[in-house]
């Protein structure tokens, strides 16, 4: 325990000189127009943010001033695979993506992780809606900012879960035909941002592996706690491979009772040497001994309320 | 997840959870085609008669039985006897049965499936009883036609109770006549050991062992006749040399008193030596002992002589004198020569003696050979004899039980239940066949769903995932109950809300 802790220590001690240091005046250049940002503070520790307290009333006004670019569409969120709808508040699932979001956060206090592609073997084991739903539990704490990135060119589907307009989306900002905030779209909390997919397109792979992909995901990770990719299945195409070497991290999707275990590590196999975090187990029998204890029932505040 | 055919409880759990409608669809299945094919089959019926098995009415103490007690031997032998073909084949034609098949099926498939309906069990003993021996058996028929079976279970019954005197009576008299045969010849073997005894002790009469103390007593009678006859020989030896001394000085007394020189000194030495050796013997003999008595007269007379000495007497010429000697003198002589055949005899008796001594002693030494021979042959004698006596007890015991048996026509069976008349087929039996059916449709569904297990490469918890892929389970999701994403449910849900694109 003391030596977690010490790394634990010396993590923030790191990023808190980092920190210190972009706040002097280090300004990233995040677009073409000229927007700049500072440090985004919310992903400081506490006992880190004490001492960038300047930084991130900053970096606050200036993601204001960015998310104003973006485009505010009406989200309809999708209740039935959403665990933290407030007509279906499903706890235990909530729960267990609380769950997620500390084992990511304890990750990242170890090493840099921002930039996370969510993958699978095969379709329809949960990419989706893991991606949906990691996103609404971290954006449910204070000063969290997610950007979600529909990385599936070739069956989009990331928009559904909000509700969201599928166009423009990431083909066109890959094909130059828009530019970031034409394509970025945030919803009603303020803190979560999308890029759904866009229109179809026959060269998905030629634009994932574009240098401007990789621009768009540097560049974001600065801005935003959490760039969350949603990606095709790993043993159709070769997408999830291209995409997981531009992230800091791969978490890997299996639908319980559905995936062949062979199948899943012949998949698996590919990310072993990029940065393969862990497995999301997803669609788990009640019997299965997932956990079904849960205290209180009473349903999470909501993150503005909760202040 | 079965991984190397090892399947956890786990898994059960779940197989039974996703499948358990398997195992009930194939037990309900199956009992119903079980039950269907009661009403289906072709009933038959079982007709049961018991047959007591009674200990016999004379006491074994005194009728020893002649046929061994073992009903589970004897019933399988009846068994094989009464369901012969010879034996079948007049049942099937006095019942008529198989009448519509006697024509094209052969009488031998017809005779085999006749005895496979006849059942012959043995009943079991009490709990508890002191005796094994199974008390009856039970005879069952099962056939199409429940009067027909109870006739032919009447009939094989009646056939087993026959079979069972022939058989008891047939193994008394063998057993009697075996054992006639057996005391004949062990009687001619006893006569031939007696006669051998009696040709040895014959021969070897006078060596027998019963001899020995007799002998043995003889040895010690001759042995003291050896000794008597040794001294009288010396007796009479020593009586020659007496007297030939006493001759000796009487002749030359004589001649000397035929030549008128009269030696009375001489005489009276020659007195003085007979006194002294009178003296002598008196000290070792007794007066009435003979030498003492002879020695007494021969003094007595010398005494005489020298008190009618005819010094005055006139001289005589040798051949005169020879003619003329005393009569003493020739007492004297005859005594010598009688003593001299005494002393013959004697010698000659102790040689007969001695050879005596010697052939009973000869006898004596061969008394252990000749005894070991006998013992052999009393042996061999008393061997034959108790078996002959044994063999006569037999043959009696065995006389007694035939005629026992000849008595008692019915054997020790008793049919204690007449053939039944069944009301219930005996076959198809509907809890059997459903039983059957529900049991065999549930190994069916254990079958299937095994094979089910062993196919299912599926992950279905954190240890699945970390023992397949070796990597860690950073949060297990639950279902949320949504239809599965391809069904047309799950579609139309994932519609979540119209998409429309954003006006660029």
């Amino acid at each position: 325990m003391s030596r977690i802790h010490e790394a634990l220590k010396k993590a923030a001690q790191e990023r808190h000189a980092q920190i210190a240091d972009r706040s002097n005046g280090t300004a990233v250049d995040l677009t073409s127009e000229g927007l700049t940002r500072g440090v985004v503070a919310e992903s400081l520790p506490l006992d880190a943010r004490t001492d960038a307290t300047v930084a991130r009333d900053r970096s606050v006004l200036r993601f204001e001033e960015f998310a104003k670019k973006c485009q505010h569409p009406k989200w309809s969120l999708a209740s039935g695979a959403n665990v933290f709808a407030p007509d279906r508040m499903d706890h235990v699932g909530a729960e267990k993506f609380r769950t997620l979001r500390s084992r990511l956060y304890q990750i990242q206090a170890t090493r840099p992780l921002r930039k996370l592609l969510i993958t699978s073997s095969l379709p329809e084991e949960g990419k989706t809606f893991t991606v949906a739903n990691l996103a609404q539990s971290i954006v449910r704490q204070p000063e969290r900012r997610v950007l979600l990135i529909d990385a599936d060119l070739r069956a989009s589907r990331l928009h559904r879960m909000f509700g969201a307009p599928e166009k423009p989306g990431l083909t066109d900002y890959l094909r130059g035909d828009a530019d970031e905030f034409q394509v970025m779209q945030i919803g009603p909390q303020g803190n979560l941002c999308m890029i759904p997919g866009g229109d179809d397109v026959t060269n998905p792979s030629e634009l994932l592996h574009s240098e401007r992909m990789r621009q768009l995901l540097d560049r974001m990770a600065q801005v935003f706690d959490w760039v969350i990719l949603d990606s095709p299945p790993a043993l159709a195409v070769h997408d999830a491979s291209i995409l997981a070497d531009m992230c800091d991290g791969v978490m890997f999707v299996v639908r319980a009772g559905a995936t062949d275990f062979q199948v899943a590590e012949k998949a698996s196999l590919e990310f072993r040497e990029k940065n393969l975090l862990g497995v999301v187990l997803n669609r788990v029998d009640r019997h299965e001994g997932y956990g079904t204890y849960y205290y209180g029932s009473k349903p999470e505040k909501d993150a503005a309320s909760a202040g | 997840m079965v991984r190397n055919g090892e399947i956890s409880l786990a898994d059960v759990k779940r197989i039974f959870r996703r499948f358990w409608w398997i195992p009930v669809t194939s037990a309900l299945v199956f009992g119903a085609i079980g039950f269907g094919a009661t009403r289906v089959l072709t009933k038959k019926y079982t007709s049961v008669t018991t047959v007591l098995a009674e200990q016999p009415s004379v006491s074994r103490d005194y009728v020893p039985p002649v046929m061994n007690d073992d009903l589970n031997q004897h019933l399988a032998t009846m068994k094989s006897q009464v369901l012969s073909s010879s034996r079948l084949q007049p049942v099937i034609e006095k019942f008529n049965l198989f009448a519509d098949e006697r024509s094209t099926v052969p009488m031998d498939a017809l005779e085999e499936r006749l005895r496979k309906s006849v059942e012959v069990t043995l009943l079991l003993p009490m709990t508890g009883a002191s005796v094994r021996q199974p008390p009856g058996f039970q005879v069952a028929v099962t056939f199409e036609d429940p009067q027909i079976a109870q006739k032919i279970c009447a009939e094989i019954t009646s056939m087993f109770m026959k079979q069972n005197v022939e058989i008891k009576l047939g193994v008394a008299k063998d057993t009697t006549q075996f054992l006639g045969d057996q005391v004949d010849q062990a009687k001619a073997k006893l006569d031939e050991q007696d006669a051998k005894l009696a040709q040895f002790k014959q021969k070897n009469l006078g060596v027998l062992p019963e001899e020995v103390e007799r002998n043995l007593s003889m040895i010690a009678t001759l042995n003291t006749q050896l000794e008597t006859n040794n001294q009288s020989i010396a007796r009479a030896q020593q009586d020659k040399t007496i007297t030939e001394s006493l001759l000796a000085q009487a002749e030359q007394n004589w001649k000397l008193a035929q030549t008128g020189q009269a030696n009375p000194e001489t005489q009276e030495q020659q007195l003085a030596a007979l006194q002294e050796q009178y003296n002598a013997l008196l000290l070792r003999y007794t007066p009435e002992h003979p030498d003492v008595v002879k020695l007494k007269a021969q003094l007595e007379d010398l005494k005489r002589r020298i008190a009618d000495d005819p010094g005055t007497k006139g001289a005589m010429t040798p051949t005169q004198a020879k003619l003329h000697e005393p009569p003493q003198l020739l007492q004297l002589r005859t005594r010598i020569k009688q003593d001299d055949f005494t002393t013959t005899d004697l010698t000659a008796r102790q040689s007969q003696i001695q050879q005596q001594i010697g052939v009973l002693q000869a006898r004596v030494q061969m008394s252990p050979m000749i005894e070991e021979q006998l013992k052999d042959l009393m042996r061999n004698y008393q061997t034959a004899q108790e078996f002959y006596n044994d063999l006569l007890k037999r043959r009696a015991n065995s006389s007694i039980a035939t005629e026992l048996e000849t008595q008692q026509q019915s054997g020790n069976f008793r049919v204690l239940d007449p053939p039944s008349l069944p009301t219930e087929p005996s076959f198809p039996k509907v809890p059997m066949f459903l039983g059957g059916g529900v049991a065999g449709g549930l190994a069916l569904a254990l079958g299937i769903l095994y094979l089910l297990a062993a196919m299912d490469h599926a992950m279905y918890n954190e240890r699945d995932v970390e023992v397949a892929l070796k990597l860690p389970v950073l949060t297990m999701v639950p279902s949320l109950g949504q239809p599965h994403p391809k069904s047309p449910k799950a579609r139309d849900a994932g519609k979540f809300e119209p998409a429309v694109a954003l006006k660029a």
